[in-house]
């Protein structure tokens, strides 16, 4: 699938409470990626949308599909930024992926991002995240 | 009608990050209509091995709402300057909900983006809309809200100095 940027370096999973999964992933922020030149020239601060690709990609790969896989957005419940992340820092994410009961192929994630190093509350984004294929765990 | 010269002039954002190429329509204070070219040129199709099905080009839905959102930042930077407002505070995307992608757009596709206010409260603004290719909709923003802040808060909580351009 077409993406802007590989958005996170490490991912891992685990069963959740009550079903589901927890991801945690880690991203760097790099400025010499192609879309961080324009954001912004001379200054670069990961664009808040980017880590819903962060936070899509890396659980599009924990739960097996693969970035190449169907797996894409298909809403932003909610997406709150709180601080910015600039070049060098590390984002840590913890999402709580669950099927959503009421749409078949549909998972609900529920992302939490702090600045790696100092504990920074970054960003928390609620995401919907859909895929034909996707089958009941 | 304002051409990416005038764009360039209003926001921040460079190439290959600035995502409004043209404002067709806008209501100072009120509504906007912009337009975003889609095309294979972009960074983002960069990295797809040939052979792939149509559906792995529909353009990243963190890009679309990006484009969404400096479409809303030029309503509110051509209506600071039309009421001679301080230009020189841009807007930030701090929050949005209730967006939902319901279609995509491909190479080829030019997309509208339709963005209102909603109200403002002090220094904040908060935006509604929708995106659409043609007249079929991909896209509805619920609510994105941003806010006012001095050119000088792009560099972060730490202030660097003050004298930085964002427009070399």
């Amino acid at each position: 699938m077409s993406v802007p940027l590989d958005a996170f370096l490490e991912v891992e999973v685990e069963d959740g409470d009550n079903g589901g999964f927890v991801v945690r992933a880690v991203q760097t922020v790099n400025p010499d990626e192609p879309y961080m030149r324009g954001h912004f020239p001379g200054f670069a601060i990961y664009p808040g949308v980017f880590l819903i690709e962060t936070v899509a990609q890396a659980t599009a790969v924990a739960l097996d599909l693969g970035t190449g896989g169907p797996l894409r957005v298909t809403g932003v419940r909610s997406m709150r930024f709180l601080a910015p992340l600039l070049a060098g820092d590390r984002v840590l994410v913890k999402a709580r992926v669950r099927h959503e009961r009421d749409e078949p192929g549909a998972v609900e994630v529920d992302a939490r991002c702090e600045r790696g190093g100092d504990g920074t509350r970054i960003a928390s984004l609620k995401l919907t995240m859909k895929a034909p294929d996707l089958l009941h765990a | 009608m304002h051409e990416v010269s005038d764009i360039r002039g209003l926001l921040p954002h460079g190439h290959p990050m600035l995502l409004v190429d043209r404002v067709v329509d806008h209501d100072p204070g009120r509504s906007i209509e912009a337009l975003k070219a889609i095309t294979i040129c972009e960074p983002c199709y960069a990295g797809l091995d040939p052979g792939l099905p149509a559906d792995r080009y529909a353009y990243p839905a963190s890009l679309l709402l990006e484009s969404f959102g400096q479409a809303a930042a030029l309503l509110w930077l051509l209506s600071s300057k039309t009421d001679g407002v301080d230009a020189t505070r841009i807007l930030m995307l701090v929050a949005a909900r209730d967006c939902r992608i319901e279609g995509c757009a491909m190479p080829g596709d030019v997309v509208r983006h339709v963005a209102r206010v909603d109200h403002m409260l002090q220094d904040n603004v908060f935006v509604a809309g929708e995106s659409y290719v043609g007249d079929r909709r991909i896209a509805t923003v619920g609510s994105m809200m941003a806010v006012l802040r001095p050119r000088g808060a792009l560099h972060g909580s730490d202030a660097v100095t003050a004298g930085v351009s964002t427009h070399p």
